[in-house]
């Protein structure tokens, strides 16, 4: 397993940081759709109450 | 080369980021492409390894002393015989791909020879003897590498950090300057929906300011044996921080919102003055140790023109990183405007 770590330590690191990369980057995706959402709510319907 | 690839990344990144403005949502497209470089640059970034050149080994080899250095070799006729003087078996190797120059000796033993003879370009972890100055074969790395970053001494694969540290760094001063646009455009016009705007690039400013400084201490670690050393870089980004933590704390003591954004607004517009100072202009002319430092005896890896130092395929993983990590800050900027200003209008 040490040995496994030592060969393919640069793809290891590639992997995380491309994970941690990707994730951001759906959350950032997930994050302006629900902006925009509520956006459009409320350009429909100025009295909108976000509680409900 | 050099500069075009920095000057061309920054227009591309600037314009680009502008395009469609703060307020309205991205279009899918330029979200998508803001992802594609990002995930591209850091892949650029971080899977090609370092390697030095042939003929640098010699030169190298005096400060490495035992430990081997990743080298790129090439091999042509396969030549292997005994060396008259040690005894010992030897490959000829080449520096360049047009196999310039005379072939040096590479001592390797039968097995690693039969796995030579399979390639024509080589990455090799070399060791130079310090006596006189033979090349051993410590490790093959890999055949025929696609691409390689210039090996620099001292810095080996923490060379690295630069495609993702400085990108750090020139987002919290663009994040600056566009909160004093903003801070001026409210001074103006009265426009509340631009305070906010300031406000919110103050805020992500600082956040790649910490990141710039978390990511330049990780690397302080390994190259200079401690996470803070205060030196002039870590001084200055340490005062700009503070200034700009003062800007956060002058809005959330002041409840009235218009004395509130007039005020802030001034602040801003006089810590900005202090950026340029702080980031450019202190770290080079003092003493320390931060490359690009007085007395580093060069203007640090970006501005340095010298051969070997970056060479035009880091450089153009680096223009990537740039862009791709600057599309992000005006993503998150769109954002995190969108969000304050719905955040104001449902306070109302």
């Amino acid at each position: 397993m040490e040995q496994f770590f030592h060969d393919n330590s640069i793809f290891i690191v590639l992997t995380i940081v491309l994970m941690i990369l990707v994730g951001l980057i759906i959350y950032t995706f997930l994050l302006d759709r629900k902006v925009t959402k509520i956006e459009k709510l409320i350009a429909d319907d100025p009295n909108y109450n976000l509680d409900n | 080369m050099k500069l075009t690839i920095i000057l061309s990344s920054l227009f591309l990144a600037i314009s680009m980021g502008l395009w469609g403005g703060f307020r309205k949502p991205k279009a899918l497209w330029w979200k998508i492409i803001t992802a594609l470089i990002l995930i591209f640059g850091t892949w650029l970034t971080l899977y090609p390894r370092v390697a030095a050149e042939l003929e640098e080994l010699e030169y190298l080899g005096k400060y490495i002393g035992k430990k081997s250095i990743p080298t790129k070799v090439f091999l042509t006729d396969y030549v292997y015989q005994i060396d008259p003087v040690t005894q010992k078996k030897y490959v000829e190797i080449y520096g360049g791909s047009n196999h310039e120059g005379s072939p040096h000796k590479l001592f390797v033993d039968e097995h690693n020879y039969a796995i030579l003879k399979q390639s024509t370009s080589w990455l090799l972890n070399i060791w130079v003897e310090q006596a006189n100055g033979n090349l051993h074969l410590a490790e093959i790395v890999e055949a025929s590498p696609w691409i390689t970053y210039p090996y620099i001494l001292s810095l080996d694969n923490r060379i690295k950090i630069l495609n993702f540290h400085v990108p750090m760094a020139w987002i919290a001063v663009l994040s600056y300057l566009i909160s004093m646009i903003y801070s001026i455009k409210y001074l103006r016009n009265g426009d509340t929906s631009n305070d906010v705007a300031a406000s919110s690039s103050a805020a992500l400013g600082t956040l790649f300011a910490i990141l710039a400084t978390v990511s330049g201490m990780i690397w302080a670690k390994f190259n200079w044996g401690s996470y803070w050393n205060w030196d002039p870089r870590e001084t200055s980004i340490f005062i700009l921080l503070l200034i700009y933590f003062a800007y956060f704390a002058l809005r959330a003591g002041i409840e009235r919102e218009e004395f509130r954004a007039r005020s802030s607004a001034v602040y801003s517009i006089i810590a900005f003055v202090t950026v340029p100072f702080l980031v450019f202009v202190m770290p080079r002319v003092s003493t320390g140790l931060h490359p690009g430092a007085q007395g580093d005896g060069m203007s640090g890896p970006i501005l340095n023109t010298s051969r070997g130092m970056l060479d035009s395929q880091l450089m153009f993983a680096y223009g990537l990183c740039m862009l791709g990590f600057t599309l992000l800050y005006f993503w998150m900027l769109n954002i995190v405007i969108r969000t304050n200003l719905l955040k104001k209008r449902v306070g109302e």
